[in-house]
């Protein structure tokens, strides 16, 4: 009476099955798990009262357990419900754990089948997956989010350059960098000369293709530690780093000026522009960043009263 | 220690029981899992006092997934599979259809008692399938314990001590092949004195068959 106790009383629901595969004990757990009485899963067979062992898969698992001896436990993670409520679907979100032994009795063969019902834990994990999941999609959104917004900041979205926000930034980073090293850093101003023209005649589209070209030339022309930027329209600053001699910084701007006069194919339109450009020093011109450019500018209009299409540092 | 001929057989034989496990393992997850033992080794107390490094490339570094199973009977012993557990996740979500999450799927402590649930059952059928075969090879009934899982971590010095505590271990290095991984694992059966002899007899009956075939 008291094994017949412990076994109602278990929260694992027990089946033992017959060598001819026929429920011959079901415990309450069990009953309660299928909503069903004891009487309609007596004497019956497994697969007829519970169709997932009716699978040849699973009829197969208690063959093999019958002829061999062999334990087996099945995982509800993969094989979802083995016991669900008579006419009722399996749940999406059922899951059962089956353990399958065989037991000897007097030389004859019994299957025991222990159902242990998992489903409360396995919607704690779906939804800590889920969490999971989310969590990292939203944190890729937010990277993604963040690099856009990072390119914004610095950089001009026509010509794929830095923009005036991060030049400056760069400027006052290069100076004090140079502070150190004894050498110099320089400014160049850059303004196309023609570029209205080009726009009233041919177009604004044509004119972001000329400035967009504008800014492969200069890359082609500056080394990879220079810095290039588009201070707006048509004018554009660049950061000499490391400078050795003024006569290298005439050199590199001139690089540039002839650079730029090679003519341009625009979608089919060829043309041609120059540019002016005006050039300052650092620390020999200003140790001021704003002052540097300024100069640069100065003498860049300076270039543009004098018959464009030239280098030079401002003269006072 | 074995002779190429008793590794070739005992490869061939072993091959044919985790082809079934694989067959069972992939209509139970829905999904291609191939299965091969590429490397065959035993070893007695006796060959690892001899060369103590002999078996030192199957040692994984770090924290181990070690499933279970003692068997009795017939035969006598324990079976072992191992999986590093940087790789165990990756085998969980294969078997569940899932991708790893956050690329998290390398480290240990991202296990979960349900990803042990299907660990277990992999290995249960693996074990299951392959000591079956070795009941069957040698016409004898087993009796097998209830699976058991675990997750260990043993320096190498210490997987090596383990060795030198068993009298006979059949040792079997495995390849899982998933969709686009491959996830290597070993098998360990320790067998004992007389277990042994009984299969090293069969090898022998068989590669004496084999060589008058030959001959």
């Amino acid at each position: 009476m008291l094994d017949e106790l412990v076994l109602d009383r278990i929260e694992v629901g027990l089946l033992l099955l017959d060598s001819s595969l026929k429920i011959v004990r079901c415990n309450h757990y069990l009953e309660n798990l299928a909503k069903k009485p004891q009487q309609e899963i007596l004497n019956q067979s497994i697969d007829q009262v519970f169709s997932r062992f009716a699978l040849p898969r699973y009829k197969q698992i208690l063959l093999e357990c019958l002829t061999r001896g062999q334990i087996r436990f099945c995982s509800g993670m993969m094989h979802s419900a083995f016991v669900s409520p008579a006419n009722v679907p399996q749940l999406h979100h059922s899951r059962q754990n089956l353990q399958v032994r065989r037991l000897e009795s007097n030389g004859d063969f019994f299957v025991l089948l222990q159902i242990t019902d998992i489903s409360d834990h396995f919607q704690r994990v779906f939804h800590l997956k889920h969490l999971i999941k989310d969590l990292g999609a939203d944190y890729e959104q937010a990277k993604a989010t963040g690099e856009s917004m990072r390119k914004q900041a610095y950089y001009d979205h026509l010509t794929g350059v830095y923009n005036r926000n991060f030049f400056m930034h760069q400027l006052r980073y290069e100076i004090k960098q140079t502070e150190r090293n004894q050498r110099q850093v320089a400014v160049l101003f850059l303004d196309l000369d023609g570029f209205k023209s080009v726009n009233d005649s041919f177009g604004h589209s044509s004119g972001d293709l000329l400035l967009q070209q504008t800014a492969v030339r200069l890359r082609e022309c500056v080394r990879g530690t220079d810095i290039i930027s588009r201070f707006g329209g048509d004018e554009f600053a660049l950061i000499l780093t490391n400078i050795e001699m003024k006569e290298n910084v005439i050199k590199v701007a001139e690089k540039i000026r002839k650079s730029l006069v090679v003519p341009y194919d625009l979608a089919g339109i060829k043309l041609s522009v120059s540019a002016s450009i005006g050039c300052s020093l650092y620390p020999s011109d200003s140790i001021d960043p704003q002052a540097l450019i300024d100069l640069a500018d100065r003498a860049m209009y300076q270039v543009k009263f004098g018959g464009k299409n030239s280098v030079a540092f401002y003269q006072c | 220690m074995l002779s190429e001929l008793q590794k070739d057989i005992l490869c061939e034989i072993v091959n044919v029981y985790i082809g079934q496990a694989a067959s069972l393992l992939s209509d139970m997850t829905g999904q291609e899992i191939r299965l091969n033992v590429p490397q065959v080794l035993l070893l007695t107390g006796a060959s690892i006092e001899d060369n103590p490094t002999v078996a030192d490339d199957i040692w994984t570094q770090g924290h181990i997934v070690s499933s279970s199973i003692v068997f009795s009977q017939g035969l006598h012993g324990k079976t072992f599979l191992m999986f590093p557990a940087s790789q165990a996740k990756t085998l969980v979500n294969a078997c569940l259809g899932e991708a790893n999450l956050l690329n998290c799927g390398q480290d240990s402590r991202d296990l979960l008692d349900t990803d042990f649930d299907v660990l277990k059952e992999v290995a249960n059928v693996i074990l299951n399938s392959i000591m079956g075969g070795f009941g069957d090879l040698l016409d004898t009934c087993l009796e097998y314990s209830v699976p058991e899982i675990e997750m260990l971590f043993a320096p190498d010095n210490e997987q090596r001590h383990f060795l030198s505590h068993q009298t006979s271990i059949l040792l079997l290095r495995t390849e899982l092949f998933l969709k686009e991984e491959s996830v290597q694992g070993v098998i360990l059966i320790a067998f004992g004195m007389e277990s042994i002899t009984l299969l090293l007899e069969k090898i022998n009956a068989m590669a004496e068959g084999a060589s008058n075939y030959a001959g």
